[in-house]
Formats: structure tokens, C-alpha cells, sequence
């Protein structure tokens, strides 16, 4: 065997390793979930749930949404929070330096009348002024404007720094919360004081009609853009953040659907301004604090507790997106390394973030470097068609399966795309995605490692919000 | 060139991973085929079982289902309507259980070795029988699992009596209960007798002290002032902010020189702003605050 030869064995058998690891712990993370999920129904809930919502005591929740230029969807979100089946709600709209009608909607909406500024407290730091704040008649909703800094977080903390509920909810403008799901999020808190966070799913509301927070018509997304990332969420959230959760790992919850014990974010001074994974950014920040402290804590996830949200329709925006996460995975991976393979945070340091760095970070560096490999051995003929054939169909097929997996486990136990037309239509996407949406995905997490490690300006680019959730609601 | 070492590599890769993908795809029919038919099944069995305890809290009712998945789809659905049913309707509909023998299920349920299924016994046993199922059902207090705790403290709110009360707050005492669950139980079950509450506040735990000192003045138990009064100066903050917002409740001028005391007192600097402001509400409330006794915060909220 020549030397050369010899190379790209090694590589291959390098290769080979790396992707039995990532697939053994895949499944891991896949039978963790789904036990844990199957267990979640045997759970007589009705009861707890009926109770929470009727008791007097249950904490107040302060529901954050930060809205800049979110005139097409501001309506439909908070009427979606109006009616969430929870009995201690206060929503807090911050807008941040709208320069569209968000404002004007919300206040012809729901008639807002000027108010005294609340005291802040002064542990979160704000950086774009506070102008004026507004109220509802029941005092139920309050909206703040203020001057932008072009940073959601900043947006966040003007309302964390004024909220009074003992929980805060986050999410985005353009989502809507299913009815129970806040109630779903709030039981576990109410039961056991160490959980300090807690998140559900969030799924793409594309070209889905609403009424009162639940789907009408079609479920599934018309675009096939909007379907990758459906069956991309679904693998994270339903497969993923359940089976992290469950033993403690979980290293994100998603900005657009997040519930924390209001003290626990105070402590940590809110989320970081200049954060472009603010959300990642933030549980990092709790776990490190809890750990810090030397307390007993849990953050928590459940499947269950879906929302919808708006996701990119077209490549551009969906480019923009990935290149920020990826290059906001670069910053905290790169401001929390000292969790990486540290006992004191066990699952999260000695699992969870060794697998976020293998399998976010380097994996599309791997990916197109085995892909370079494959094209390079094809033409000059180091390696055969057939076996770059096969290693593509061995690719393709694992990918596939997970995203299977995350199929029957909604099925079984979520029941929310159950139709066989659906299923198929599912069953396609994932497929497919791996041939058609990955290497898209991957070539963007390169770009955004890249701006990263250079130190490049951040940017959050701009959604054009189509409105997707407005249809029914109201 | 590379074609028969790696072929035989990608090719044994590919027969390991083809047998999963074949599994994969094969379970996804099966789990098509089978969340199908349940659901099915689930929406016709629900529909029956509803009007059957529909019509067995009207008075009448068919006999229950002798399988036990259905007596279990049964129960559950029995206590959703329970817990939304008052009276004679909500008598009947029990009694009906009662009759089919879900007494036994409940019982049965109780020893199970999944929490789950404990605290469905529990929900059961104590919707159907109240008071009665107490002895049952409060060393459940004590479960291992935290959620069967918790669910069987709401539960003993919704169903239980005063009996309840001292379980709930000695499970609050060792920490077996989140103190916002055992009150919102000991609210629920609206006790008459201050004893147990009284002993609650004299308890070395201070999440009890709290929780003891906050129900009296949600329940407005005007007898149990003056234990509530010796908490004005309690060393726990949250004790003390409990027991200024009770003291502010009540409103009773006899608060009133211990309050002001609280306001003037050397300790006043250690007090925070939040609970000055409380003491000086309390004191509005019990009568009225002479102008020169009242305090002045600056911006950050500190007393002047």
C-alpha cells in the first residue's frame, strides 16, 4: 500500500468512526426522547391542568415579545397570547424602533392609554432608550417603545428589567402559542422549585390557517423551503431537546419559545446585547450561574407545548439566518468553553457540548471535506463510482432515518401530522432534505464559523414577515 | 486505486446501515397502521364512554367496561368530568364508580410501580370517595416521585378536608412540596380550625413560616394575628414580607404599634425598600400613617 493510500484510509476510517459515533449517540438521543415522551401521556394530566388553571395562586407569568417592524403579525400573536388557556397573564410588547405600524395596530387594537414608566430593575442593562409606555384598561398588556439598537436581546431586557411575573415567557412576534401550552410549561415549575427553564417545540406556521392558536386547515407548510425545516425541526426539538432534557444537557431554548423563573435570568443580568445565539446564550449563562452556585437545578423541555412561528420562505433570508446561528454557535462555544468535558457540569459538559462542538461545528467542515474527498477520488480514479454511490446512500440513508424517527414519535405520541398523505409528504421531505437542503446548510455554517473566527460585524439581516399567522385569528 | 478495499468498506457500512433504514421505513408503516387504528378506536371509545358516565351522573348508566385499558380510559375521563361536575350529578357519577368497583382499580393503582398510576389511583379513590379515601391516599404526601406529590396535594385541595391540612404542611416542612402547591391545597380546602397553621408558623422551616403566615391572611383568619405579629421580625425576608402583607389583610388597628415599631425600629436599615413600602400599606390599611412618619425613597428605592 502506497503512502498516499495508506492517507486516505486512515482519513476514511477517521471518517467512518466519527459518523458511527454521531449515529450510535443519534440513536441514543432518539430512544431517550421517545420513552420520554411515551411516558409524559401515561400522565393522568387533566387534572393538574384543570386545577392550575383554575387557582387563583398559579404564578403570574410575564410573556415577553419583542416586535421591530411586526405590523403583519403583531395582531394575531398577541391575540393568540389573549387567549392562552392561563389564568395570571401579563404581556409585555416591547417596540423596538418600529418603523412601520406595529405600534398604531396594537394601539388601535386594543385601545392602549399612556402610563407612568415602571421602576427597572437595574440588575439587566438596557442600551436603547425607553420613550413611552402604554397599558391596556385591565393593565393585561403593556407595550413599551423604545429606541432601537438593532438587537432583539435589548429589546428583551427593556421588558425583563420591568416585568413583575415570578416566570417569563419569550417568545417572537411572529409566533403563536397552541392554547395549553403555557399551561403545559407552567405545571412542572409550579411542582419543583429547581426547575429554572423550561421550553417547548416550535414548529413553522407557513401557509397554515389559525384559530384561537390551533391549525384549521392544512398542517403541512405549501413550500418545499418550509418543509425541510419542518422535518429539520422536528428532528431538534421532538427528537433532540427531549432527549438532552431529559438528562439534563440541553443547551438551547429556542428565543421564538422559552419559560424561566424570572430570578434565574435577573441573575445572569438578562440576555447578552451583542449575542447572536442570545437565547443559547442565555441557558448557558443559567446553567453556569446554577452550577456556580453549588444548587440542585433542572432545566427542562416538553414536546408537547408547541408553538408556531414564521420561518424564512425564501433562500435568501433563510441564508442570512443559518450564517448568524452558525456564527452565534461560534461565539458561545467559544464564551462557555470552559463547560467543554468539565465534570461539574456533567451531562451538559461531558456530553452535550463535546457534541454540539463534533456534531454543529465540525460536522459541515467533515461534510464537505468528505464530499471534496469523494468528487476528488471519483475523477481521478482513486475511487470507484460505485463505492462513492454507496457512501452517499449510507449518508442519506441514516440521515433519513433519524428524521423517521422523529415522524413516528409525533405520530404515536404528539399526534400532529397523522394523515397518510402528510406522512408520505414527510417521509419525501426527508428524503430528500439531506440531498437538497443540507449541503446548503452546511456551506452557510462554514461561511458563518468563518465570520466568527474572523471577528466579523454580526448581522440579523431582515425577515419580510408575510403575515402567516394572521389568517383566522381575531 | 482505491476500489476493492473501500468497495468492501462502503459495502459492509451499507449492509449494516440498510438493515436499519428497512426497520425504520417498515416501523414508520407500522406505526402509520397502528396510531390510525388507535386513535380511531380512542375517538369511538370516548364518545361512548362520555355518555355512559354522562348518563351515570344523570341517575342512570350502563355497566362499566370489564377490560382493563377501557376501565382506564374510563377513569380518566371520569375524573375530567368530575372535577367540572357539583351536587347531585357529581354524588351519582361517583357512586356509579363506586358501584362498578373502581374503588378496587383506585386501590389497585395505588401499589402500582409507576407513578403515573398511583396518582390515577389517587385522583380516582379521593374524587370518588373524599374524606374517606384520606387515610389511603396521604402517605402519598410522601411518594417518591415528586409529580404523584404534588398531584395528590392538588387533589386533597379539590376533594380533602381539614384532615388534610397538617399532611400538606408537613410535607411543605420537609421539603416533599413546592410551599406555592401545599397552599394553594390548603386554600382550596378553606380549613376553619387555625391550629395547624399556628403550629406552621412557629416551624423552623422558613418556606412553612411563609406559606403558614400567607394563608392566614388569603383566609382571613383574624384569631391567628398575633402569631402572625411575632413574624414582623422574623431573620427570613420572605417570612417577614408574608407576614406584613397578612398583618395589611387583616387590617386591624391592634397591628398597628407593632407595625410602626417594625418602620422606626433600629433594623429599619436592614430592611429592604419593597418591604418598608409593605410595612407603610400595612399601616394605611390598619389606620392611618401621620404624614411625618412616612418615608421618603430616591430613585434607586432606598429609604432617605
Amino acid at each position: 500500500m502506497t503512502e498516499f493510500m495508506f492517507t486516505l484510509t486512515i482519513i476514511t476510517l477517521v471518517l467512518a468512526v466519527y459518523y458511527l459515533i454521531y449515529h450510535v449517540g443519534t440513536v441514543w438521543i432518539v430512544m431517550i426522547a421517545a420513552v420520554q415522551i411515551a411516558r409524559e401521556t401515561r400522565w393522568p394530566h387533566k387534572f393538574e391542568e384543570i386545577e392550575t388553571f383554575s387557582n387563583p395562586l398559579a404564578p403570574l407569568v410575564s410573556v415577553i415579545v419583542p416586535a421591530h417592524n411586526e405590523e403583519a403579525g403583531i395582531a394575531a400573536a398577541v391575540d393568540s397570547l389573549r387567549h392562552l388557556r392561563y389564568p395570571a397573564l401579563e404581556i409585555l410588547v416591547v417596540d423596538d424602533g418600529s418603523t412601520d405600524r406595529t405600534f398604531d395596530v396594537l394601539a388601535n387594537r386594543y385601545g392602549l392609554r399612556q402610563r407612568r414608566p415602571s421602576h427597572p430593575d437595574e440588575r439587566v442593562p438596557q442600551l436603547g432608550e425607553s420613550l413611552s409606555e402604554f397599558e391596556t384598561a385591565d393593565g393585561t398588556l403593556r407595550v413599551i417603545q423604545k429606541r432601537s439598537i438593532g438587537r432583539r436581546a435589548d429589546a428583551v431586557n427593556t421588558a425583563l428589567r420591568v416585568a413583575k411575573g415570578e416566570l417569563v415567557c419569550m417568545i417572537d412576534a411572529d409566533s403563536m402559542l397552541a392554547p395549553d401550552s403555557l399551561l403545559r410549561l407552567v405545571v412542572p415549575f409550579m411542582d419543583d422549585p429547581s426547575i429554572v427553564a423550561s421550553g417547548g417545540t416550535v414548529l413553522p406556521a407557513n401557509g397554515i390557517s389559525f384559530h384561537g392558536g390551533n391549525p384549521t386547515m392544512s398542517w403541512l407548510p405549501k413550500g418545499w423551503l418550509e418543509r425541510f425545516q419542518l422535518v429539520e425541526y422536528l428532528r431538534a426539538f421532538v427528537l433532540g431537546r427531549t432527549g438532552w432534557a431529559r438528562r439534563n444537557g440541553l443547551t438551547i431554548i429556542s428565543g421564538a419559545f422559552g419559560l424561566y423563573r424570572r430570578e434565574s435570568v435577573l441573575r445572569v443580568g438578562g440576555l447578552t446585547g451583542a449575542s447572536l445565539a442570545e437565547d443559547a446564550d442565555l441557558l448557558l449563562a443559567v446553567h453556569s450561574d446554577c452550577v456556580k452556585r453549588g444548587v440542585e437545578y433542572r432545566v427542562v423541555f416538553d414536546a408537547r407545548a408547541i408553538c408556531w412561528t414564521e420561518v424564512p420562505s425564501e433562500l435568501g433570508q433563510l441564508r442570512t439566518q443559518r450564517i448568524r446561528w452558525a456564527q452565534g454557535l461560534d461565539e458561545i462555544l467559544s464564551k462557555y468553553r470552559r463547560m467543554m468535558y468539565n465534570p461539574r457540569y456533567r451531562v451538559l459538559g461531558m456530553l452535550a457540548m463535546p457534541w454540539l462542538l463534533a456534531y454543529e461545528y465540525i460536522a459541515p467542515f467533515l461534510a464537505v471535506f468528505g464530499f471534496l474527498i469523494s468528487v476528488t477520488g471519483l475523477v481521478t480514479g482513486w475511487v470507484s463510482p460505485g463505492a462513492v454511490l454507496l457512501l452517499a446512500i449510507t449518508g442519506v440513508g441514516l440521515a433519513t432515518i433519524v428524521g423517521i424517527f422523529a415522524i413516528i414519535v409525533q405520530m404515536l405520541w404528539m399526534r400532529l401530522y397523522v394523515s397518510r398523505r402528510e406522512v408520505l409528504m414527510l417521509l419525501l421531505t426527508s428524503l430528500l432534505e439531506p440531498l437538497f437542503y443540507r449541503p446548503f446548510t452546511f456551506i452557510w455554517q462554514i461561511r458563518g464559523i468563518w465570520r466568527g473566527r474572523r471577528g466579523a460585524e454580526s448581522e440579523w439581516g431582515v425577515m419580510t414577515r408575510k403575515g402567516a399567522l394572521s389568517d383566522e385569528v381575531g | 486505486m482505491l476500489t476493492l478495499r473501500l468497495s468492501e468498506f462502503v459495502l459492509v457500512t451499507v449492509l449494516v446501515c440498510a438493515g436499519p433504514f428497512v426497520l425504520a421505513l417498515l416501523l414508520l408503516l407500522v406505526a402509520v397502521a397502528y396510531s390510525r387504528a388507535k386513535a380511531r378506536r380512542a375517538s369511538a371509545n370516548r364518545e361512548k364512554y362520555l355518555d355512559m358516565l354522562i348518563l351515570a351522573s344523570e341517575g342512570a348508566g350502563d355497566p362499566a367496561p370489564a377490560r382493563r385499558a377501557a376501565r382506564r380510559e374510563v377513569a380518566d375521563l371520569a375524573v375530567h368530568l368530575l372535577s367540572n361536575l357539583i351536587g347531585q350529578e357529581y354524588r351519582q357519577l361517583a357512586d356509579w364508580l363506586l358501584r362498578w368497583g373502581f374503588e378496587g382499580d383506585a386501590q389497585e393503582w395505588l401499589g402500582s410501580r409507576s407513578a403515573a398510576q398511583r396518582l390515577r389511583g389517587a385522583v380516582l379513590l379521593l374524587l370518588m370517595k373524599g374524606e374517606a379515601a384520606m387515610p389511603a391516599t396521604l402517605p402519598l404526601l410522601a411518594d417518591l416521585h415528586l409529580r404523584v406529590r404534588s398531584g395528590v396535594a392538588r387533589v386533597l385541595g379539590y376533594a380533602g378536608t381539614e384532615v388534610a391540612v397538617s399532611p400538606v404542611l408537613r410535607a411543605i416542612e420537609l421539603d416533599l412540596l413546592a410551599p406555592s402547591i401545599g397552599m394553594m391545597s390548603i386554600l382550596r380546602i378553606y380549613p376553619r380550625d387555625g391550629a395547624p397553621l399556628a403550629g406552621g408558623m412557629r416551624s423552623d422551616s422558613a418556606p412553612l413560616r411563609r406559606v403558614a403566615a400567607a394563608s392566614v391572611g388569603i383566609l382571613e383568619m383574624h384569631s391567628l394575628r398575633e402569631p402572625v405579629e411575632t413574624l414582623l421580625d422574623d431573620p427570613d425576608e420572605s417570612v417577614r414580607l408574608a407576614a406584613i402583607e397578612t398583618l395589611d389583610r387583616l387590617a386591624a388597628p391592634g397591628s398597628m404599634a407593632l407595625l410602626r415599631a417594625a418602620l422606626q425600629s433600629a433594623d429599619t436599615a436592614e430592611r429592604g425598600a419593597h418591604e418598608l413600602a409593605l410595612i407603610e400599606q400595612a399601616l394605611m390599611s390598619c389606620g392611618t400613617v401621620p404624614s411625618e412618619q412616612m418615608l421618603d425613597f430616591d430613585e434607586e428605592g432606598d429609604a432617605l
